[in-house]
């Protein structure tokens, strides 16, 4: 890190501690759990934990036969159907709240998260009666519409917020330059969107992922996600820490890897250049 | 190349009106200015004819067809807007060509195209670049080269040079004048600075507060503006305006007094009418002479190497002098104002102009 002028390699030191302690922060849950799915089912609850031990693949190898693979994949459709769903719904919607001219649609933005400040008790019992009379209950579809109603109305929002940065002039030009309003849409605002959309995408895809209460009241055995699964685990007799703690890493890395991927359009400056 | 008629044009905005009922004939290869202070509805007219805004009344034709309720993208119409509005994720050539594009025609057709317009504008090398790697002049020529891909009928442009430094405009401004030249479009120009309106415009329409205040050539407007409004608002400096009181006419003169009590006699012809209220005389006709009519304190005095600028407090109105020859007189030196019989502008006490009777007279 290079020094700014009238810094002492005090202040290089003191930035250097501020990293390592919020890294260590962060971090040392992830390590932690990483250490404990290593570990043999009594040396990981063993008091003091032992330092220096041989790594034990045992619980990663019991995720396949435990039946969790089937979790995984119902938490990987549900997550991407929700990230599908919610930029196919949000992305036109936002961008209609955003170019329509009127009170209503000013506050409309508003008004569809404000939805969502409500308790989530008190939707849970009325999407049980729903998804159960449409017969969609313990399908990983009733998971993801029922994540939806969290994020679409963020979504909305966040996008409103984005769009209405971006010059009206710009879908003027494109309309005197022929486009209908879905071709602006598709080839104007969503490219300069982009790094916006990559940010809806990345964070509904970690609720989806990993959410627990509706996938918990809305599943049963079929359409089980991780986080149901590994409640499941802690609440069984034998208290399988490794195992819960394997989970929890492998669970870890659809995430990671869909961040990764999305992480790469958030590149800046894209917007500029627009203007002036 | 189209010519454009506005009948009675309305734009209302909830209860505030915009536009107060606009007619204007624009002949086919014209180059029109529309000019005023911000606010007056340049931009909302413009947006009206190019299709981006409905107007609540009235209507428009296009060489005699009917254009009002023709989608913006038929209507033959290319605008360049104050912002540019360039697509900020495409290239030069891609920006250039949006509307091929959208038109179904083919990758290397377009790219054609795009050199094409690019030689004319001096982009060539630039073709490949995003509108973040442009200079602001590079955007300006992009833009205008957006609106030539289309070959339209009609150009359009909202203020185009007001993002740009001094020398850039002018460079700007002849340029564009020529491509005016080249093309033999119908071209309509916005603008607020009189300068532009009166060195580029075939025609100038001024508009004040959502009405036509004259339409005239460059010339027309500054020789014979029809108000009081028109006559202040066209010229650098600024016509100087003198309150006075008629106090009687006879013989082919009129006798006048000022509010500080000032008296003097014009000779001026004009037919039976309406009491003049206010005399306007341009800087470069109003000279500082011992027999001039009212007197004046200097207060300041601009050198502007060809011309100096004299400021004289008379009247409790600042009165500006263009003198071009002779010595310039010095700050706080007691002075009298010369007011030429002509040519010398009368307005009545709405602002209207008086018609005088003509006779072509030397200066
Ligand atoms: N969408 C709108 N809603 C309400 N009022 C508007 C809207 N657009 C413009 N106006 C009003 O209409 C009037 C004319 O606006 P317009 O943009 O045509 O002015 P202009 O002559 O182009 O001024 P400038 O030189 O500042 O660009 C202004 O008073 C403006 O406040
Ligand atoms: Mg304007």
């Amino acid at each position: 890190m290079a020094r700014k002028p009238g810094e002492t390699i005090w202040s290089d030191a003191g930035r250097w501690l501020m990293i390592t302690l919020s890294l260590v922060f962060v971090l040392f849950p992830i390590v932690w759990l990483t250490v404990a799915s290593l570990k043999t089912r009594n040396a990981a609850l063993a008091v003091p934990p032992e330092l220096i031990f041989t790594p034990d693949f045992d619980a990663y190898s019991r995720i396949f036969s435990g039946g969790f693979l089937g979790a995984f994949q119902n938490s990987l459709i549900i997550a991407l159907t929700n990230v599908f769903l919610t930029l196919l719904l949000g992305v036109p919607a936002a961008y209609a709240l955003t170019r329509m001219r009127g009170k209503v649609q000013e506050n409309l933005s508003f008004w569809l998260l404000s939805i969502r400040m409500a308790p989530l008790f008190a939707v849970i019992l009325p999407l049980y009666v729903l998804f159960k009379s449409l017969g969609l209950l313990d399908t990983p579809l009733a998971v993801s519409m029922a994540h939806l109603t969290l994020t679409l109305p963020l979504a909305v929002w966040m996008l409103v917020t984005y769009f209405r940065t971006i010059p009206e002039d710009l879908d003027q030009a494109a309309l005197l330059d022929g486009a209908n309003s879905l071709q602006i849409l598709w080839l104007v605002i969503i490219p300069i969107a982009r790094p916006m959309l990559a940010s809806v995408a990345i964070l509904v895809f970690i609720y989806s992922w990993n959410e627990f209460l509706l996938a918990f009241i809305l599943t049963s055995r079929n359409a089980q996600t991780v986080p149901v699964a590994v409640a499941s685990l802690a609440g069984t007799m034998s208290f399988d820490w490794p195992l819960i703690a394997a989970v929890s890493v492998v669970s870890m890395l659809p995430a990671l890897v869909f961040v990764g991927f999305a992480q790469r359009h958030i590149v800046s400056g894209l917007g500029s250049g627009a203007v002036k | 190349m189209v010519a454009v008629r506005l009948q009675g044009i309305r734009k209302s905005y909830g209860t505030v009106e915009v536009l107060k009922g606009i007619d204007l004939d624009i002949q086919d290869g014209e180059f029109v200015v529309f000019v005023g202070p911000s606010g007056c509805g340049k931009s909302t007219l413009l947006r009206v004819i190019a299709g981006l805004e409905d107007a609540s009344g009235g209507d428009l034709y296009f060489d005699d067809q009917r254009f009002t309720d023709v989608p913006p993208a038929k209507r033959g119409v290319a605008m360049v807007f104050q912002s540019y509005a360039l697509y900020p994720h495409m290239n030069v050539a891609d920006n250039m060509t949006m509307s091929l594009r959208l038109a179904g025609v083919d990758k290397a057709k377009r790219r054609e195209r795009a050199a094409e317009v690019a030689e004319m504008l001096q982009l060539s090398p630039l073709l490949d670049r995003k509108p973040g790697q442009l200079s602001g002049g590079q955007r300006q020529r992009v833009a205008i080269g957006r609106a030539i891909v289309r070959n339209p009928d009609i150009f359009l442009f909202d203020e185009p040079l007001s993002n740009l430094d001094a020398a850039l405009r002018i460079e700007t401004r002849v340029g564009i004048s020529k491509l005016h030249h080249t093309l033999r479009n119908t071209m309509i120009y916005v603008t607020h600075d009189q300068v532009e309106a009166m060195t580029m415009a075939d025609r100038i329409v001024i508009l004040d507060r959502g009405v036509i205040a004259q339409v005239g050539t460059p010339m027309e407007l500054y020789q014979a503006p029809a108000n009081i409004f028109v006559a202040g608002f066209i010229g650098s400096p600024k016509m100087n305006f003198l309150p006075v009181r008629e106090e009687g006419r006879g013989d082919g003169k009129v006798r006048f007094s000022t509010e500080t009590g000032e008296a003097f006699e014009l000779a001026i012809d004009l037919p039976a009418g309406e009491p003049i209220a206010q005399l306007g005389i341009r800087p470069e006709n109003l000279a500082i002479g011992a027999d001039g009519q009212i007197g004046g304190r200097v207060s300041t005095v601009e050198q502007l190497g060809s011309e100096s600028l004299v400021y004289v407090e008379a009247d409790k109105a600042t009165f500006v002098c263009k003198i071009t020859s002779g010595a310039t007189p010095k700050i706080d030196e007691t002075v009298r104002l010369v007011i030429p019989e002509h040519p010398l502008h009368l307005f009545d006490a709405g602002g209207e102009a008086l018609p005088r009777h003509t006779h072509s007279s030397p200066r």
